[in-house]
């Protein structure tokens, strides 16, 4: 990455670009695209009709609908409180040099998957709360792991209660909290467990390979601590 | 002879009197009344309203209003009175009787022509006869001859009309602010006194009369039957009655009442309510607001409750949606030209513009209708929400229903009729043919609550395509045949007829916001129900209002006047081509082969009413029981004893089984749902906050490097 970054230094018209990528990284630019996106499709109503998850849809093969109904929300107030909250959550990523783009797309499917499989009441399904759950579970799992063990109980019952107030949802289908979906749409909590789920399951499938690797902690800084002496890497 | 000449001489002067005052208060202004018995031929004048007294019955929304009133001959010579009186929306004539030689003399219905024949025939003899006839589509005229000098003449009409629903609150509205002839006194010597109960399986949670609300007296005596009433002696009705009642059906779903007797086909009534669950989902929309500022509009306060609907309107609109408002009479005018978002501002512009109005010159609807279309967008709704008393001019109407039907994608026409004598057909037809709504705003009603709910019928989301099939008994001649949408505030009613009773399943199809939903609900139609007798007579009045209306589109009514005199003389009703005649024994209606079809479905549906009668009555002495200090159960007898069973309560009457399956059989739909993920502003909040505590750590981290 650096030594594209490197090279989209040469002057001209690639500098800008060249720029961000060495201060933001591709992951970085990923995720504003996302935001960007999101604020594209909610400005333009007709792109929402073809972007929502729409059951019959996808039964009759639109399966991009399960990815693409993250990007979709009901009104301005709803995007506002999505995107800041996953604006946030990238934000507190980046501080802790957490790579998260390669999860938002497999966690955007998987809320779509799991809205249609279990959630077989709605129709309509719009919202990127889910996908901004599994950076949630990730990063907390994420701090946890580096974190002493008092606070390391802390993160995870911080998530465990999360866990529990979407599941208390799911079953009331009462919210326990004001949310930002206008009257007549439902909460859809079981988009929120999918994505607490692949947060968690990606944080720890990155520590089962972290210790394949042999890699033991990684510091603050970021560094590697190996198994067997002194971190060597980010 | 001279005596004679005196009285001519006498009656001379009284009539130039009356003329003068004709004159005098016509120029003042237009008197109004409820109906109004005219004395007919001659200076006129008018009888004097003794007694008027309205029973109104509402029934699961039917209500059935009968109408009572006694009036009495000032003037010293025989007349023939004629009375003439407003037609409530969407209601049904289904009974004229006038009492002769104290008893009372049912009318029945035959065809327009024949019935006048009649009636003149016995207008030259001098003996009782009367006629009931619809006169336009919002006026029948009733007439009486003779009523002698002096003396009073007691008549009883009886009408059926469903009631406008807003969501939960139904709304009835008994017309008194009837624009008639000028001179008309609207005041009544004796008492005016109007009752009505409400019956609703649906709980009736409120009950309110925007108008009258300091006269009425409302009374609750169980969640399913409220009853209210208001008495004045000598009051003047120049003020419709409005009375509002709340139901409370959370859910969309789908309800059914049904009538049969003994093993006759049996009539259904299928009511289709959207429920909260379809509520505020929709985007912003734009708003073009076409105000009628002609002439007509001055009567009646017609524009001044215009204007205060559309400010009311306005008011209500966010921020993100944008209105614009045209004005028309013989031209049209626009505010801004352009649309523009409702922010403070231009809403405060818009109410300084509306203030500005004034009532003059004629009526010209196109070139405002057609300014309005230029505001459409192919990505935004647009709603074109014509307020107006519809009196557009004649010439015109064809051109206008055929510009509704060339709109832009995109554009619904919603139609607003302003007053009691609003040209409803018209205004109907526009709307219908849109895809959107007619709605209709009376003088005593509460302008900001009728605005309110009109928008939201504008901005819920309707089901549309709607499909509905029957697997099961045998249901034939359902009224409307097609569906139409259904919107937020306006419960869908289907009638229809069914051979067999059992169970039904009922499968209903269409879109949602464009999702597809498909519902299969089972229902039972009964093998005897003898409490809804009205259904049978509003399906014969949907069949009659269908078949003219498609007439009217083609231009001749010809093909279906037939088919309308049947209905209206097989189920009694009145309508532009059949009217009531009254004659003065049964030997008289054998003489003209007229059969007794109205007086037996009357004693039939007489019947009825007072089997609901003491039902509601028993309900009643139910709710007074709970009054006053109750006993206390005696010690050490047992079991605690039920509510009913204390000593000095009434016990409890099981229903009788008809009773029973008389009840609407219900269901909730299962609507697609709109789910949606969301990050409440706790939520978000918190996240920021951790947000900035990650970016101090990193800059703290970064000095400490340094």
């Amino acid at each position: 990455m650096r030594r594209i970054a490197a090279k989209l230094h040469a002057p001209g018209w690639s500098r800008p670009v060249g720029r961000a990528l060495g201060r933001w990284g591709a992951s970085g630019i990923g995720l504003a695209a996302v935001l960007v996106a999101a604020t594209i499709v909610q400005a333009c109503p007709a792109a929402q009709s073809v972007l929502e998850f729409d059951r019959g849809g996808i039964a009759a093969g639109q399966w991009w609908r399960l990815a693409s109904c993250n990007l979709v929300h009901f009104g301005w107030l709803n995007f506002a409180a999505n995107a800041g909250a996953f604006a946030a959550l990238c934000w507190v990523a980046r501080c802790r040099r957490l790579n998260v783009m390669p999860l938002v797309l497999p966690s955007a499917v998987l809320v779509g998957a799991a809205v249609y499989l279990w959630a077989d009441g709605i129709t309509t399904y719009r919202g990127l709360s889910g996908v901004s759950y599994a950076l949630l579970a990730m990063l907390v799992l994420h701090a946890a792991m580096r974190a002493g063990k008092p606070a390391a109980a802390a993160w995870v019952g911080f998530l465990a209660l999360a866990a529990a107030r979407s599941a208390f949802e799911a079953a009331t289908g009462r919210s326990l909290l004001p949310t930002s979906l206008p009257a007549g749409a439902g909460l859809a909590p079981v988009s929120h467990l999918a994505g607490l789920a692949t947060g968690a399951a990606a944080a720890l499938a990155c520590r089962i390979l972290a210790r394949a690797a042999g890699i033991k902690a990684i510091r603050a800084s970021g560094e590697c601590v190996r198994s067997g002496g002194a971190g060597v890497g980010r | 002879m001279k005596a004679e000449a005196m009285t001519y001489g006498r009656r001379a002067v009284f009539g130039a009197f009356v003329l003068a005052a004709f004159l005098l208060a016509g120029a003042a202004s237009i008197s109004s009344a409820a109906g109004l018995l005219i004395a007919d031929g001659g200076l006129g004048g008018v009888l004097e309203i003794q007694q008027h007294e309205v029973n109104v019955t509402i029934n699961n929304g039917v209500a059935v209003t009968e109408v009572t009133q006694v009036f009495r001959n000032t003037e010293s010579r025989q007349v023939e009175a004629l009375y003439t009186f407003p037609v409530p929306k969407d209601a049904s004539v289904a009974n004229f009787s006038m009492w002769i030689n104290g008893k009372e003399m049912v009318g029945e219905v035959v065809e327009k022509q024949r019935a006048r024949q009649i009636y003149d025939s016995y207008k030259a003899k001098r003996i009782d006869p009367g006629l009931l006839e619809q006169t336009d589509y919002k006026t029948f005229e009733m007439r009486i001859f003779p009523v002698n000098a002096g003396a009073e003449q007691k008549v009883q009409i009886c009408y059926y009309q469903e009631l406008d629903f807003d969501h939960d609150w139904g709304t009835y509205v008994y017309p008194l602010a009837t624009v008639s002839a000028g001179g008309a006194d609207s005041r009544t010597a004796g008492k005016f006194a109007l009752t009505v109960h409400a019956k609703s399986e649906v709980p009736i949670v409120a009950m309110d009369s925007p108008s009258h609300r300091k006269d009425f007296v409302f009374a609750r005596h169980a969640d399913a039957y409220w009853q209210a009433g208001l008495e004045t002696a000598g009051g003047d009705l120049n003020r419709d009655v409005v009375l509002a009642y709340r139901l409370s059906r959370p859910r969309t779903g789908i309800d059914l009442i049904a009538s049969r007797h003994g093993a006759e086909d049996g009539y259904f009534c299928l009511t289709l309510t959207a429920g909260k669950e379809l509520e505020g989902l929709n985007s912003s929309m734009d708003y073009a607001f076409i105000l009628d500022i002609s002439g007509s509009m001055a009567d009646a306060g017609k524009l001044a409750l215009s204007r205060e609907t559309v400010g009311a309107f306005i008011q209500a609109l966010q921020e993100e949606d944008r209105f614009e408002i045209i004005t028309f009479n013989v031209a049209a005018k626009a505010l801004f030209d352009q649309l523009r978002p409702a922010d403070e501002r231009n809403k405060a512009q818009a109410s300084d513009f509306l203030g500005s109005q004034q009532a003059r010159g004629g009526t010209v609807l196109r070139p405002a209708l057609e300014a309005a279309y230029r505001y459409a967008s192919p990505d935004r709704t647009l709603n074109v929400v014509i307020l107006s008393d519809g009196m557009t001019e004649q010439g015109e109407r064809a051109a206008l229903i055929q510009q509704i039907r060339s709109r832009p994608a995109n554009v619904r026409v919603f139609c607003v009729g302003v007053g009691n004598e609003v040209n409803r057909p018209l205004l109907e037809q526009l709307a219908e043919d849109s895809g959107g709504l007619a709605a209709f705003l009376s003088r005593g009603d509460d302008f900001q609550r009728q605005a309110a709910a009109f928008r939201r019928k504008l901005t819920r989301p309707v089901l549309t395509d709607l499909q509905i099939e029957f697997e099961g008994p045998q249901v034939y001649d359902r009224e409307p045949a097609e569906l139409p949408n259904l919107y937020h505030g306006t419960p869908l009613r289907l009638y229809g007829r069914y051979r067999q009773p059992g169970p039904v399943k009922v499968k209903l199809r269409g879109l949602i916001r464009g999702a597809r939903f498909d519902n299969t609900v089972e229902l039972t139609f009964p093998a005897a129900d003898r409490n809804n007798g009205e259904i049978g007579r509003m399906w014969a009045w949907h069949k009659v209002h269908r078949l003219l209306k498609g007439a009217d589109r083609t231009g001749s009514r010809a093909e279906v006047i037939p088919a309308v005199v049947t209905l209206g003389e097989a189920y009694s009703i009145a309508t532009e081509h059949t009217s009531f005649i009254v004659l003065e024994n049964d030997a008289q209606y054998k003489r003209w082969k007229i059969e007794r079809r109205n007086a037996l479905r009357l004693q039939r549906d007489r019947s009825s009413q007072q089997e609901l009668q003491a039902q509601l009555e028993s309900m009643r002495s139910r709710a007074s029981a709970r009054l006053g200090p109750q006993r206390a159960a005696p010690q050490n007898l047992g079991p605690v004893l039920a509510a009913g069973d204390r000593p000095g309560q009434p016990q409890p009457q099981p229903e009788p089984a008809d009773r029973q399956v008389g009840r609407p059989r219900g269901r909730d739909l299962r609507l697609p749902g709109f789910g949606g993920g969301a990050v409440g502003p706790i939520g978000a909040a918190a996240l920021g906050l951790w947000a900035a505590a990650e970016w101090l750590r990193r800059r703290k981290g970064r000095k400490c490097g340094e």
